[in-house]
């Protein structure tokens, strides 16, 4: 999914048999990101994702994984009001995400291509142009758990790009589980279990939204997952957006999500980390931390103005002045 | 533009950062590299 996965094991290093334990769980580890890509990348022409987008109106049979992430991320659209839609794949497509941002894996769908616009209203959408069909939404998505289909109601495009890392990081430390103390991190969303090398619970930095260079807050973690929403890192690069626009949208209008910088989200499993920290992004400071506290998890919402928001929770995990190692 | 403290609590003394995609991680590895050769 076009992201370096390092996975740290600590121990389990004494013997020649300990070592081959070792790497066969790192294998089986690893090799949940390659399947998970080819199931369900908006990217690979050939992914089970991408056929079901070519799919519209009937309900089709999915796998079970598969299933499983698009109905988590309907979950998400629901709890978040739609400020997170998963089905904004076409609209990411016309901000110019069309490529996988680190392999350059370039892939446009022509799904609801076929009737293009003749109408020049400057003010409207780019989304709204194809044939006058509003843009999508969650709700066109249908499940049904019974017969594991899954019916799209109108062309549309999943991207689930908020969940799919996160579910390869939960799959991959499920194979891990035997190494007890390990750390998984997948292009951001990571997962921490046991102990460091030092024996301590894992200590981990949030990153100043405009300061690479520094920390705003340590946490330490045994078990539990982090993910970091932020507008810096990957800035939209479509002919019809501006400087400011990045990929983080407000699926409700469509837009840029503007009113946070950065969302950090506490998570027993990176799946929901990742997709929260997006939903939290797209609805501000205020909704973003009721929508947090709503579903029981610790986070941290930063300003563009560097206001700090965060749950009871995270305020009790931040620590502060001496013993953070600055 | 930063509160004072914000700057001083720069460290490279954590296991992971959490930041959007990974170059956070890519500058802590760096720094930590940096740090390492440095002993």
């Amino acid at each position: 999914m076009g992201t370096v996965v390092t996975i740290h094991v600590v121990g389990h290093g004494g013997t020649e048999r300990a070592r081959s334990e070792r790497a066969a769980c790192i294998d089986r580890g690893v090799a949940w990101f390659r399947h998970i890509e080819s199931v369900c990348s908006r990217f690979l022409p050939d992914s089970e994702l991408r056929r079901l987008s070519s799919r519209i109106g009937t309900p089709t049979r999915v796998s079970p994984l598969l299933y499983e992430a698009i109905q988590f991320s309907l979950q998400v659209a629901e709890a978040s009001d739609g400020a997170f839609d998963p089905t904004v794949g076409l609209l990411m497509e016309d901000r110019g995400f069309t490529e996988e941002h680190r392999t350059g894996i370039r892939s446009r769908t022509t799904v609801g291509r076929q009737e293009p616009s003749t109408d020049n209203d400057p003010d409207e959408h780019p989304s709204s142009r194809r044939g006058g069909s509003p843009r999508p939404h969650f709700r066109d998505v249908i499940l049904d758990s019974h017969d594991r289909t899954i019916t799209l109601r109108r062309p549309l495009v999943l991207d689930l790009g908020a969940v799919v890392k996160g579910l390869a990081v939960d799959l991959a430390a499920r194979e891990l589980r035997p190494m007890e103390n390990f750390a998984i991190d997948a292009g951001g969303d990571q997962l921490f279990s046991g102990s460091n090398a030092d024996g301590k619970a894992w200590s981990v930095g949030i990153r100043h939204p405009r300061l690479p260079h520094t920390v705003l807050h340590t946490l330490r973690l045994s078990n539990g997952a982090v993910c970091t929403s932020g507008d810096y890192e990957r800035p939209v690069r479509g002919a019809e957006s501006d400087a400011a626009d990045h990929h983080l949208l407000d699926a409700r209008t469509g837009t840029t999500a503007r009113a946070a910088a950065s969302v950090t989200v506490i998570a027993p499993c990176a799946m929901a980390a990742d997709a929260l920290a997006t939903a939290a992004f797209a609805l501000g400071p205020v909704d973003g931390l009721r929508f947090l506290d709503r579903q029981g998890v610790d986070g941290l919402i930063v300003t563009p103005s560097f206001e700090e928001v965060m749950t009871a929770g995270m305020r009790d995990r931040v620590m502060t002045g001496a013993g953070t190692g600055a | 533009m930063l509160p004072p403290q914000v700057v001083e609590r720069q460290s490279a003394e954590v296991d992971y950062v959490s930041g959007a995609t990974q170059s956070a991680n890519a500058f802590y590895f760096a720094v930590v590299d940096a740090l390492s050769k440095a002993k």
